[in-house]
């Protein structure tokens, strides 16, 4: 009885504490562009401009609602969000919506495989090198991932670039695809053009998580029910599936669900080496282009996809571990 | 043990439909049996958003390919007949073109005169960016349907450089749309032109042109154009050398030099170097600011740098040396000045003589009143080029007892400063062939406080030549006056260049027949007559 | 009175990391005598490695050697200033919250959990961009938004520590709640803020490679990630220069293993308590 209403506790006061932090996060992501020098209107200039007009730049800047006072831009602001109107992008001149939802889908492409390839490859790898720590296999295993984990991720993706696109011709040199195929063809030649971005991205990705497990996996083989377990006479196997790895499983699966998080914004390096048209390259062009419905829209999208990772994070951890929710 | 073999096997079962995936991929198009090209890729990392004419460069490319305007540059820069195939003016003041007779749509109908006012109309009233340049059209009549008069708010014999770039757009098509911007219909990509739109794939990054059959000049000799966007410049050059595309394009730039030693190991490539019209990197100083409103410290700068060593480490052999008239030679009527050199002693008195002296012994000198002298160098931070000079120009400055204080801003603020703010003091920034041709021609538009005006100069002497030159016509009047702006140039130094390089042009050199326009560059209208197999 | 000796008897790990680290800063340190040229000087641009330039030379002919050991001064001060300041607000905020618990608590694990969500390199790319390319700035966006890991795990480990029996001792016999964070808790919560700094430092180290990489980085100030920078940016990659840009890259590696390895954990778990 304690435990149920102890459980919905933690889950309300998560709940509340996501509610709270996604509202401050809509108020900075609106402040934070309007912060920053350089305005977008000079952008759209560009060279073909030969006045300095002052009222063409106003006229401009109304057409884009950029002239009203902050406090009524913010309210209209809320107002659109509410209505799932994410604004009109000044220098791309589409719909934020439109814009992301193309890229979204892309970055999506990209990074859950990544995750996915990377958390497997990490789990089985860290918890044999855990499991047969201080063997050879261990410290190969564990030297591999501290080369990756140390490693910046753009020398890999580029390293990876140079050697397997350009100089063995295995895989082609960016974009997502070659352009008009259909069916099956389609996904093939896509799986063919995403095969280095998502190699790249799984072993970066992979790398941390591998360590945690090893570190996981060695500590728990110190606790007595291992010891008890050992004396039982089960096979070093039957202790490594049933005992180790259901103990390493819950933080690890947490690890998992807040990588997908933060997989997205990570892989912008990725995207730019590679030529992908995902959310990566597209705040870093709105960046660069002071492009402020695309910048709020973006940070929104993946603000949401962050908490939404972390709170199934967080409830997927208080599954997989029964000791969570009954004690304050 | 089962563990990792069921690991080799899943692995190696995805590696197996990747290459499958590269076999599919790899499969070759066959090419044509004439001398008719049949496709030719062109990579670029200018990014297109949208088929829509007012999206930048897509706007760019459909100047190239599928519009056109009542006149066009030709190889040397001047204005030929497009659209129309002659014109008069009296005063400079009323221009009158004469439309040709047989343009049609790429829908079929033909194009009239209407259709040019409608284009003007329109672009005025729904774009208030177009103003910058077509802002000094009073009205335009359409009289009869191949006849279009323009009223110009003032005498400008510089008229026909600003309507070059004014690509006519279907009336029939554009009087229902209400915002253009957001037009993102097939339709909207209806021109005159040589080449059809036929498709934007946005995930692979190709644009697709085919060759218009029913265009008033000729079948033109490539079937269909590709252009392929790349984001990553490396890339781009990887895919070139890999024979992947024909030809890789960056709009009114060169392909920088440092890929060139890659790009000769391939007897396949051709390289071609075209004169640059426009300047590389030029330092430019805010006239109006105190203490760069004196001509002598102005000069006293310009000899501090050393040419020769920019010259070899910026351009690698393929640059000109940099002119005191500041015009790039091929400009009409460019006038032979003298050559832009490292005098250190000179750069020295002259600044002694303004009274600049190192006061307290550090090395640096400081202002005439004892304050101290740090100006300012606004430099493109997200332009490694611009980054790198800068660097090098201060170790030259610091050689005559200056002190600069390099000023990074990247390319959002450092417009915001250069074209409204004008707070710089001094700049290093580049321009392009038709930035030159902006105002009156000769740099005027990027000097001249009434235009663009990065060097502030408002002296009245200086825009009394310019506003000659926009009401001239008689030739020899104006070599005079070109000659004279020039040496304006070179006396006053509003800004100097520290170094311009040539356009390095990298091309398939299977196929021949390329040629080199200084706006369009080697997608040239006459390249795309008269490419063929070599 | 824990010293580097307790430290040092811990693990062959943090020994070997220790190692590296202390080259490193040796390399840092005595650059002047240890690089061949100026890393100023221009002389020819693009050259391979030669006897006199055994890395080559960059696009404005600079030793490329040269830079790559003065390099260090700046990466690591990046590093290891970002990873201080990062650790000292989430310590300090980690401690706070831990001991006194309630409204403090709530008001700092809020905050952590705003700064976190937010997508770390996206906004370190608006800031970097607000700011203006400079080595502070990068110290400063870097130091500011990483604190929150710090603050979690020390969080956590406060938690457990202000249970304890020494703890309520401690204050039995009237020690203040200041005096009893900062000798008690903060000595024995020092194992813990050790690995998180030198993981801060590394993780600060690859996201300033990262920013230069992307053209945000100080230009003024060369780190190696600046170096790797140019190398793309002017043409070494397309020409295959790798002793342009591995070393640097290699560096890297380098500093982030040596890091790493201070703060792996030990093979055996907790040490004894000490009071």
């Amino acid at each position: 009885m304690t435990m149920m209403s102890g459980r919905k506790a933690y889950f309300l006061g998560k709940l509340i504490r996501y509610a709270f932090t996604f509202f401050l996060i809509l108020s900075l992501n609106f402040a934070l562009p309007r912060m920053m020098p350089g305005d977008p209107i000079v952008n759209l200039l560009g060279e073909e401009a030969l006045h300095n007009d002052p009222r063409m730049i106003e006229l401009l800047r109304a057409e884009h609602g950029l002239d009203k006072p902050l406090h009524i831009q913010y309210f209209s602001y809320l107002r659109s969000l509410a209505r799932m109107d994410l604004g009109y992008s000044i220098h791309k001149n589409l719909s934020v919506a439109e814009l992301m939802a193309n890229s979204l889908i892309w970055t999506l492409l990209l990074v859950f495989p990544s995750v996915l390839i990377g958390s497997i490859l990490a789990l089985l790898c860290g918890s044999l090198a855990g499991f047969k720590s201080n063997s050879l296999t261990d410290f190969l295993l564990t030297a591999l991932a501290l080369l990756f984990y140390t490693c910046p991720p753009f020398l890999l993706a580029m390293l990876l670039l140079s050697i397997f696109a350009f100089h063995l011709g295995l895989f082609p040199l960016g974009n997502l695809t070659s352009g008009g195929r259909d069916g099956l063809d389609y996904v093939l030649d896509v799986a063919w053009h995403l095969f280095l971005p998502v190699a790249a991205l799984s072993l970066l990705g992979a790398s941390y998580k591998f360590l945690v497990v090893r570190n996981s996996v060695t500590q728990i083989f110190d606790e007595q029910f291992i010891v008890a377990a050992r004396a039982k006479g089960l096979t070093e196997r039957c202790i490594l599936l049933r005992h180790v790895i259901r103990n390493v499983l819950p933080p690890f699966i947490s690890m998992v669900a807040l990588s997908f998080g933060f997989m997205v914004s990570g892989a912008l390096i990725v995207e730019i080496v590679f030529s992908l048209n995902g959310m990566g390259t597209l705040i870093y062009d709105a960046v660069v282009a002071r492009d402020y419905p695309v910048m709020q829209g973006s940070f929104l999208v993946l603000t949401m996809f962050v908490l939404a990772a972390n709170f199934a994070a967080d409830m997927l951890y208080a599954v997989a571990d029964p000791r969570i929710g009954g004690q304050r | 043990m089962k563990r990792t073999s069921g690991l080799l096997t899943i692995g190696l079962i995805f590696l197996c439909f990747c290459l499958i995936g590269a076999v599919w991929a790899a499969q070759t198009e066959k090419s044509g049996s004439s001398d008719r090209i049949a496709k030719l890729t062109v990579g670029t990392i200018n990014q297109i958003n949208d088929a829509n004419p007012w999206d930048y460069y897509f706007g760019v490319y459909s100047m190239m390919l599928s519009h056109q305007g009542l006149v066009r540059f030709n190889n040397d820069g001047d204005l030929v007949p497009d659209l129309a195939t002659s014109w008069e003016t009296k005063d400079l003041q009323k221009w009158t073109f004469h439309l040709r007779e047989d343009a049609l749509w790429h829908d079929g109908k033909p194009v009239t005169a209407q259709d040019f006012k409608f284009t003007i109309d329109y672009d005025l009233e729904k774009d208030p960016l177009s103003k910058s340049y077509i802002g000094t059209i009073k009205s335009v009549e359409a009289p009869d349907n191949k006849t279009v008069i323009i009223n110009l708010e003032k005498p400008d014999y510089n008229f026909l450089n600003t309507i070059a770039v004014v690509k006519t757009i279907p009336e029939h098509i554009f009087k229902s749309v209400d915002d253009p911007k957001k037009f993102n219909d097939k339709e909207a990509a209806i021109g005159c032109g040589p080449y059809k739109f036929v498709g934007f794939d946005r995930d692979a990054g190709i644009v697709t042109y085919q060759a218009n059959d029913n265009y008033w000049g000729g079948k033109p000799a490539i079937d269909t154009i590709e252009l392929r966007m790349f984001k990553n410049p490396d890339a781009l050059m990887l895919a070139f050398q890999k024979e992947e595309i024909d030809l890789p394009y960056y709009y009114s730039k060169g392909t920088s030099y440092y890929y060139v030693p890659k790009l000769l190991e391939n007897d396949d490539i051709g390289i071609e170097v075209y004169p640059e019209r426009g300047i590389t990197n030029v330092l430019w100083f805010n006239t109006a600011k105190a203490p760069f409103d004196n001509k002598e410290l102005r000069q006293a700068f310009s000899y501090a740098p050393n040419y020769e060593e920019l010259k070899n480490m910026f351009t690698a052999g393929y640059g000109s040396a940099p002119c005191a008239g500041w015009v790039p030679n091929g400009t009409l009527y460019y006038t032979e000045i003298r050559t832009l050199t490292q005098d250190v002693n000179k750069s020295k008195s002259l600044l002694d003589s303004l009274g600049f002296k190192d006061v307290n012994g550090d090395g640096l000198l400081e202002m005439p009143d004892k304050a101290k002298f740090q100006p300012k160098l606004l430099t493109r931070s997200d332009l490694p080029d611009s980054v790198r000079a800068a660097e090098m120009l201060k170790k030259y400055f610091a050689n005559v007892g200056i002190d600069i204080e390099i000023d990074l801003a990247d390319k959002s603020t450092h417009g915001e400063i250069m074209d409204e703010k004008k707070t710089h003091e001094i700049s290093l920034a580049g321009t392009t062939f038709w930035g030159m041709t902006m105002g009156e021609g000769y740099g005027s538009g990027y000097t001249d406080t009434r235009n663009y005006g990065w060097s502030m100069v408002s002296d009245p002497k200086y825009q009394s030549l310019v506003d000659d030159l926009g009401m001239t016509q008689d030739k020899d009047k104006r070599k005079d006056l070109a000659a004279e702006i020039q040496n304006y140039y070179a006396e006053e130094m509003p800004q100097f260049t520290v170094y311009s390089m040539n356009i390095i042009q990298p091309y398939n050199a299977r196929y021949a027949g390329w040629e080199y326009n200084p706006l369009h560059g080697i997608l040239s209208y006459g390249t795309l007559f008269n490419l063929h197999k070599a | 009175m824990e010293t580097i000796k307790d430290l040092l008897a811990l693990s062959r790990l943090r020994l070997a990391g220790l190692f590296i680290l202390s080259l490193l800063l040796a390399l840092a340190l005595f650059a002047p005598f240890i690089a061949p040229h100026d890393p100023e000087e221009s002389k020819m641009p693009y050259q391979p490695p030669s006897q006199e330039h055994r890395l080559g030379t960059n696009d404005i002919g600079q030793d490329i050697l040269s830079e790559l050991i003065y390099a260090s001064r700046v990466s690591l001060t990046i590093g290891f200033l970002a990873g201080l300041i990062s650790v000292f607000i989430g310590a300090t905020l980690g401690m706070l919250a831990g001991y006194y618990r309630g409204v403090v608590e709530e008001l700092v694990m809020a905050t952590g959990d705003v700064v976190l969500l937010i997508p770390g390199l996206p906004l370190m790319i608006i800031l970097a961009a607000y700011l203006s390319p400079s080595m502070w700035n990068i110290v400063l966006v870097v130091g500011l938004l990483w604190w929150c890991s710090t603050a979690r795990v020390v969080h956590s480990r406060v938690l457990q520590l202000r249970e304890m029996p020494f703890v309520e001792a401690a204050r039995a016999l009237g020690g203040g709640d200041l005096y009893i964070i900062f000798h008690h808790i903060l000595i024995n919560s020092k194992e813990v803020i050790y690995a998180k700094f030198a993981l801060a430092v590394a993780s600060a180290m690859l996201t300033e490679a990262s920013l230069s990489f992307l053209g945000l980085g100080d230009p003024l100030n060369i780190s190696w990630g600046e170096m790797i920078h140019f190398a793309f940016s002017r043409g070494g990659f397309a020409n295959d220069m790798w002793w342009w840009y591995l070393p640097p890259g290699l560096m890297i590696c380098a500093s982030v293993l040596g890091f790493v390895m201070i703060a792996m954990e030990p093979e055996r778990s907790q040490k004894a308590l000490e009071l």
